[in-house]
């Protein structure tokens, strides 16, 4: 048994920066962490973040990851790695699994950061191996540094689609196409530009919609959606690829949440049920706090910001309040604030208005990014055409050319006049989207800059050809120079290649072969139904009985059919089936009861259970009923 | 929802399906509402560990376990729905001499009601369940006529064959009060509406006493936590359910390849608290672990809790209430509700449409007992 | 296949080991998932379903579902996506429940 003032459940970056606050305040501060190292999904994150640099804008995720981990490190945050809490109890303890070890915390406070999970899509033969959640395929890409295939098709263009593509790039995948069920792409536009550059198609109102294959994904079938997101018959066409990654969502992790008895309540715009919280991030139980995607799901920038106002709350509530820390949080308030403006804030700020019971803020649209298109000289192009809250454009600047102003959603600003055409904000953009054109490069030709973060680079020297924006050879191009600007980033390259000058406004990447296009093949007929319960092999055909039998909710067509009851405890199937129930019984998902969520959150051996020290050991050969009689 | 009916039935667990499936299939009175709280065997019966036997140490409960496992073998035939009866037995194992006195006293009991229960040897126990240590056991009783089935189901069969012959069956529909006159309840109220009857069976498992309450009466009647867990599956490796009274647990590996496993909570309080601890898991796995060794490795993937309805002498209380001869209790089973019920819809049946019963003697489950001092010996074989 | 070179990451392998799945010697890395050693190697099944027996892969990665419950060293249902591969481990693909040790 272990004692501790605030405990914070989940080491990711919402949960490591409440461990921060709450140490700062010096109470005694313990994070369990389920993994083997902190960080949390930052730990496969190889891209820069947006933002400012209190959100560690220009940073890469894994590098916030381990700077967070050393600051907890630093304030003597107890972090118990390989550790799952299984399990909060009514009498405040915190059940944990650690190896071959189950044993209690007791803490005055929780701050419960889980994070999320990651949707499923249903379709024929979807349980093929081969098709994979865009995280657990992160997982085995950047941590382990292993591939599962050469070839990928991805499902969804949100921000984790678009950067899991660039990433399969990254590890030397092919990516034949993204697809995206949605008219537009839902995620940063300089992420899809990223890609669409080396020639990644986006099919828009198009998915998934079958996949086949001997034991394994070998081919997938793609359909055109009609505005009822129903394939359109006729449209289907096949491709060869050894796997399908989904990046269709994450919902809100709340087991624990709701297992330890929180309210909790659908919201669309928190992408699920979440907990019930104020803007202190406490929950409807007055000893537990919530923080990051738990609470509904954002960027992980948010939820930093989040977490430190959780770990803050809970330390004051254990100092009760002896710490003047109004400045503070009226600081991250703020910082909140400034993370949610703008359209892509958009969701957050009507889900936490929701919650909070405050008047919902009106839909923003996108303001039109006035082009920046420099005459002459060697000057930035800055493609940044959306009001992303990010600036380090501007920071990276020594001559303080580019300018953003007061509100970080602004589009920047290039004073042509001061501008040295260093290049430093190539080397700065976390999205890619800033290049150097040097139209007096010569005569006839133009110098493009591009910023380089793939394998193998090419060397000084090289031909090859320069692509436009959709990834299309446009013209010979040939590479004059590769460095770095070391004090920006210690990876990345700037790439510069010469074209002719009338490509200088179109040439937006290299490579020395010419890329060829997805293949497409004959379409194949899908299997007849649909594996929704991974655990426990149950089709969409038998919940369709179930349910018109008279088994309307969750809980009784687990009951008949086991949904659920497997090990994942309903990870995968149960968004799935509250989607079918809303469908079938026309009403909407937040109608609808959630199951009910019941320890221990990871299987747990008997044996472990057995020989825990929480309760004194047993004496079977002398056996007296332990305390209470029976 | 209808707004009258001869017979309203408060509860759709096991109790209230099986008197709607007997009242309207067998004994043809189809003028009968059900009505439940919450959605079918979402109470005590979609919670328990679904065993059923004859081993019991008072007649009354054997001659209901013995008639209610003979429905349930040939529940198949007689409902179109599998239930997944199986008959693995029942081994109850005796660790000391006054375990063993109490065994044979019980199985001669037992073999007089022509239960074909008898004493096993440590060998033979090894025989019948490979996977317990026997080492220390002295030998153990055991009936292979006992068995399992799958309480879901069993609810699912009766409720729709009885909706099949007529009966009303509305879910999320909560009694909220009766009214009277004189002696007869005359209407049953709900959250959806009121329906005048001319008879009500309180099936209401552990809230039964709440309802007794809505009419004034003193149900002796608690609700008790009981905590039950189940493993991952494997693959089939035992037959029998395990009831170990010195240790206070029973176990059995179900259908579809799971172990679930209970006991009774060490110094429970009555309460309606479903809530788990984390005291159970460690106190039963240690237990498992002890009794079946080669089980350790199993992960636990769930724990839930439900309710026993408990009485004073632990066992049920079924028939008319004297302040209201038109309420019919069928409540209080003390744990073991799920196995006594298809016989005690038929008696409840029987009572209504003939006024007498004759599938067997009900005067020791009369609620009377407990007041006029005729209530018997408290059943021993309860965990 | 293993990613060897990668333009913003380094990966730190543990030293070689050889191990067996199906019967068949693999090499992979000490303390990567084993089924990151499995994939590595290009296997892609890693059990067969529970009912209907079909192929199951590399899924969650974070061992909460059930798709890589292997048999390692005689033991069922082993979440192989977070279990550290050790030298000369016996892994075997599960076919549908697992079995306890001695029955």
């Amino acid at each position: 048994m272990l004692e501790t003032d605030v405990l914070i459940i989940g080491g990711g970056p919402a949960g490591m920066c409440a461990a921060i606050e709450a140490a700062k305040l010096g109470v005694k501060t313990t994070v369990v962490e389920d993994k083997d190292r902190l960080g949390g999904q930052l730990v496969k994150q190889t891209h820069q973040f947006f933002g400012s640099e209190k959100h560690h804008a220009g940073v890469r995720g894994i590098d916030i990851g381990v700077k967070l981990a050393g600051e907890c490190s630093d304030l003597k945050v107890n972090a118990l790695t390989n550790t799952t809490c299984t399990g909060i109890f009514d009498d405040g303890s915190v059940g944990c699994l650690r190896g071959e070890e189950f044993f209690l915390i007791h803490p005055k406070r929780i701050v419960i950061a889980t994070g999320a999970y990651e949707n499923m899509l249903p379709f024929p033969d979807c349980d093929l191996p081969g098709v994979y959640g865009a995280g657990g395929l992160q997982t085995l890409m950047n941590v382990d540094g292993v591939l599962p295939g050469k070839t990928y098709l991805m499902v969804g263009a949100g921000n984790i689609g678009l950067i899991v593509s660039y990433q399969l790039m990254q590890a030397g995948a092919e990516v034949v196409a993204i697809v995206e069920a949605l008219d537009r792409v839902g995620g940063y536009e300089v992420h899809a530009a990223k890609v669409k550059r080396m020639g990644v198609p986006i099919f828009l109102r198009h998915t998934v919609t079958h996949v086949s294959g001997d034991g394994k994904v070998e081919r997938a079938t793609i359909s055109k959606i009609d505005g009822s997101f129903k394939p359109v018959p006729g449209s289907e066409f096949t491709v060869s690829v050894d796997a399908v990654c989904l990046a269709v969502g994450l919902s809100p992790l709340i087991e624990l949440i709701a297992q330890a008895g929180c309210e909790t309540r659908y919201i669309p715009e928190c992408a699920g049920h979440v907990a019930v919280h104020d803007s202190n991030m406490r929950t409807s139980l007055e000893h537990i706090f919530v923080a990051g995607d738990a609470s509904g799901i954002e960027e992980a920038s948010a939820a930093m910001v989040e977490g430190r106002i959780a770990g803050l709350h809970a330390a004051l509530d254990v100092t009760h309040g002896k710490a003047d820390s109004n400045e503070l949080l009226r600081e991250f308030d703020s910082q909140l604030d400034e993370l949610r403006t703008g359209p892509f804030g958009q969701k957050a700020r009507q889900g936490k208005s929701k919650l909070w019971g405050l008047k919902l803020p009106p839909d923003e649209e996108f303001e039109e990014a006035p082009p920046i298109i420099p005459e002459s000289g060697k000057k930035p192009v800055i493609e940044c055409p959306q009001n992303i809250p990010c600036n380090p454009c501007a920071v990276s600047c020594p001559t303080e050319s580019i300018t953003i102003g007061d509100n970080i959603t602004n589009f920047p600003v290039l004073d042509q006049g001061t501008c040295n055409g260093c290049g430093n904000c190539v080397a700065a953009c976390p999205g890619l989207a800033v290049f150097l054109v040097n139209r007096d490069y010569s005569d006839r030709e133009a110098e493009i800059t591009i910023p380089w973060e793939l394998t193998p680079p090419p060397e000084k020297g090289d031909k090859g050809y320069a692509l436009d924006r959709t990834g299309v050879a446009i013209c010979p191009a040939t590479v004059t120079k590769i460095r770095r600007v070391k004090k920006i980033d210690k990876k990345r390259l700037l790439v510069a290649f010469t074209v002719p000058l009338d490509k200088a406004d179109e040439a937006r990447h290299f490579v020395i072969v010419e890329p060829k296009g997805a293949e497409k093949i004959e379409t194949l007929p899908p299997a007849d139904d649909i594996i929704i319960c991974r655990c426990e092999d149950v089709t969409q055909k038998e919940i369709l009985d179930c349910f018109n039998s008279g088994y309307k909710s969750f809980d009784e067509i687990k009951r008949y059919l086991r949904t659920g009851m497997g090990p994942c405890q309903g990870k995968t199937c149960q968004r799935l089936i509250l989607g079918i129930l809303a469908r079938e019984l026309k009403t909407h998902v937040s109608e609808l009861a959630p199951q009910t969520v019941r320890t221990p959150m990871k299987p747990t051996e008997l044996e472990i259970y057995a020989s825990s020290k929480e309760i004194e050991p047993w004496d079977f050969e002398n056996w007296q009923p332990p305390g209470g009689g029976h | 929802m209808r707004k009258t009916a001869k017979v309203v039935i408060i509860g759709a667990g096991c109790t209230g399906a099986a008197a709607a499936y007997q009242l309207a299939v067998k004994h043809g009175e189809k003028d009968v509402v059900m009505v439940e709280k919450d959605f079918l065997a979402a109470g005590a019966t979609g919670r328990c560990g679904g065993g059923m036997r004859q081993q019991w140490s008072t007649r009354g409960n054997i001659r209901l376990a013995q008639r209610s496992i003979s429905a349930f073998k040939n529940f198949q035939d007689e409902t179109g729905q599998d239930c997944e009866f199986w008959e693995g037995g029942y081994l109850l194992p005796a660790w000391n001499e006054e375990m063993v006195e109490h065994h044979h006293t019980n199985i001669k009991l037992q073999n007089e009601e022509n239960v074909p229960s008898r004493f096993v040897t440590p060998e033979e126990i090894k025989d019948i369940a490979p996977i317990l240590d026997t080492t220390r056991m002295l030998g153990g009783a055991y009936c292979p006529t006992d068995g399992k089935a799958n309480p879901f189901l069993v609810v699912k069969g009766w409720c729709e064959r009885a909706a099949d012959a007529g009966v009303e069956i509305n879910v999320r529909t909560e009694v909220t009060g009766f009214k009277t006159s004189g002696d007869k309840v005359t209407h049953v109220e709900t959250s959806r509406g009121t329906i005048e009857c001319e008879c009500v069976i309180n099936a209401a498992g552990g809230h039964s006493g709440v309802i007794g309450k809505m009419l004034g009466l003193d149900l002796p009647v608690a609700p008790e936590r009981h905590q039950i867990l189940v493993t991952e599956p494997v693959k089939h490796c035992h037959d029998p359910m395990v009831i170990d009274l010195r240790h206070n647990i029973y176990f059995s590996q179900a259908n579809h390849g799971s172990f679930i496993s209970g006991h009774t909570d060490y110094g429970v309080q009555s309460s309606f608290n479903i809530r788990n601890n984390w005291q159970f898991p460690i106190q039963l796995s240690r237990k498992l672990c002890y009794l079946a060794p080669p089980l350790k490795r199993l992960k636990v993937v769930r724990i839930w809790a439900g309710l026993y309805t408990m009485t004073p002498d632990a066992q049920p209380i079924i028939g008319p209430t004297p302040e209201y001869p038109n309420f019919l209790n069928a409540i209080g089973f003390s744990g073991h509700g799920f196995m006594l019920s298809p016989v005690t819809g038929t008696i409840l049946a029987e009572l209504i449409t003939q006024g007498k019963v004759t599938v067997c003697p009900i005067q020791e489950f009369d609620i009377r007992r407990f007041k006029d001092g005729t209530a018997g010996t408290r059943e021993a074989n309860v965990v | 296949m293993r990613i060897e070179k990668h333009p913003i990451l380094d990966f730190a392998r543990g030293k070689k080991v050889k191990f067996t799945f199906d019967g068949r010697e693999i090499t992979g890395h000490e303390g990567e998932t084993i089924t990151a050693a499995l994939v590595a190697a290009g296997v892609l099944t890693l059990s067969k379903s529970i009912k209907l027996e079909r192929p199951r892969g590399f899924f969650c990665g974070i061992g909460r579902c059930s798709s890589c419950y292997m048999v390692v060293n005689g033991v069922s249902n082993v979440r192989a996506c977070v279990t550290p591969l050790e030298k000369g481990m016996d892994v075997n693909t599960q076919v549908g429940r697992g079995e306890i040790a001695s029955c």
